[in-house]
């Protein structure tokens, strides 16, 4: 028989598991092992519970976000892609001249000007590769989703119908 | 032919305990019964992760119970076998049996 733990679990592994909880979609899970801490259950056990929760969660969460997770990983190496090219090196000129030019005026401003000037524009570039990977993101999913596309063509020709119908009658 | 879903030996295992502990069975004594009666530690998270996929099933149902303070305001999460779910049951039992009574070195049948 295990003896009652007064102590409170390890604030670390509770915290992961709080992070992890809307991915886990569980919290009487956490409350379960809080409770099983309290009647005596081990530090290390309590560890090995939250990293079983988690990783047990991860194939699932993965099937359930592939789009996101996709999305992620293409978004992000087209980032260091649009960067790695617009900066000129010794073995090729820049891809986007005017943005690098743009990039460059802030070589001529003083410190630390120009580091906010560098930091904004790099901000505003990735703002826009984000904004047409988003865009593209939500194009995709939406022609992946038959019934959001039929209901979407559906209501398109139905608000065409209404706009055209003075025309054709 | 019946065709449909087949259970794990841990959904099998997991139902058993659910019907062993009948009403107010929630994550800490299922794990606890599993346990005690495996004899071998199980995590708290694929517990979940087989019930929940036996409520997908139609097997189990669940609900919440109050947050409590011990419990760090947490709900508990009632289980319990559904109709349908006793059915299944009791057919693995049958599979099971008549598996064993063709298997002569497992004692044929006997327990």
């Amino acid at each position: 028989m295990t003896r009652a733990n007064s102590l409170q679990p390890p604030r670390l592994a509770t915290w992961l598991l709080d992070q992890f909880s809307p991915v886990l979609q569980n919290a009487p899970l956490a409350g379960d092992l809080m409770e099983a801490f309290k009647q005596g259950r081990s530090s290390s056990w309590y560890w090995r519970q939250v990293f079983g929760a988690i990783l047990i969660a991860l194939p699932s969460l993965l099937r359930k976000q592939w789009g996101c997770l996709a999305y992620a990983v293409g978004c992000s190496g087209l980032i260091q892609a649009a960067w790695f090219f617009m900066i000129p090196t010794a073995e090729h000129d820049s891809a986007l001249p005017q943005v690098f030019a743009l990039y460059a005026k802030g070589y001529a401003v003083q410190w630390p000007w120009s580091l906010v000037y560098q930091i904004a524009v790099l901000t505003a570039f990735q703002f826009v590769i984000v904004a047409v990977a988003l865009g593209s993101y939500f194009a995709f999913s939406r022609m992946l989703n038959p019934q959001t596309y039929f209901e979407h063509s559906w209501l398109s020709s139905s608000c065409w119908r209404v706009v055209t119908w003075p025309l054709r009658s | 032919m019946k065709t449909g879903n087949h259970i794990s030996d841990f959904e099998l295992i997991s139902m058993l305990v659910l019907l062993r502990l009948g009403d107010g069975a929630y994550g800490v004594p299922i794990a606890r019964e599993i346990e005690e009666q495996t004899k071998r530690e199980v995590k708290l998270g694929s517990v979940y992760a087989t019930l929940e996929r036996l409520e997908e099933k139609g097997f189990v149902v669940s609900e919440l119970g109050e947050p409590t303070p011990e419990r760090g305001g947490r709900a508990k999460r009632y289980f319990r076998v559904t109709k349908q779910g006793m059915r299944e049951v009791r057919e693995t039992r049958q599979i099971l049996i008549r598996l064993w009574q063709g298997v002569p070195e497992l004692g044929g049948g006997r327990l």
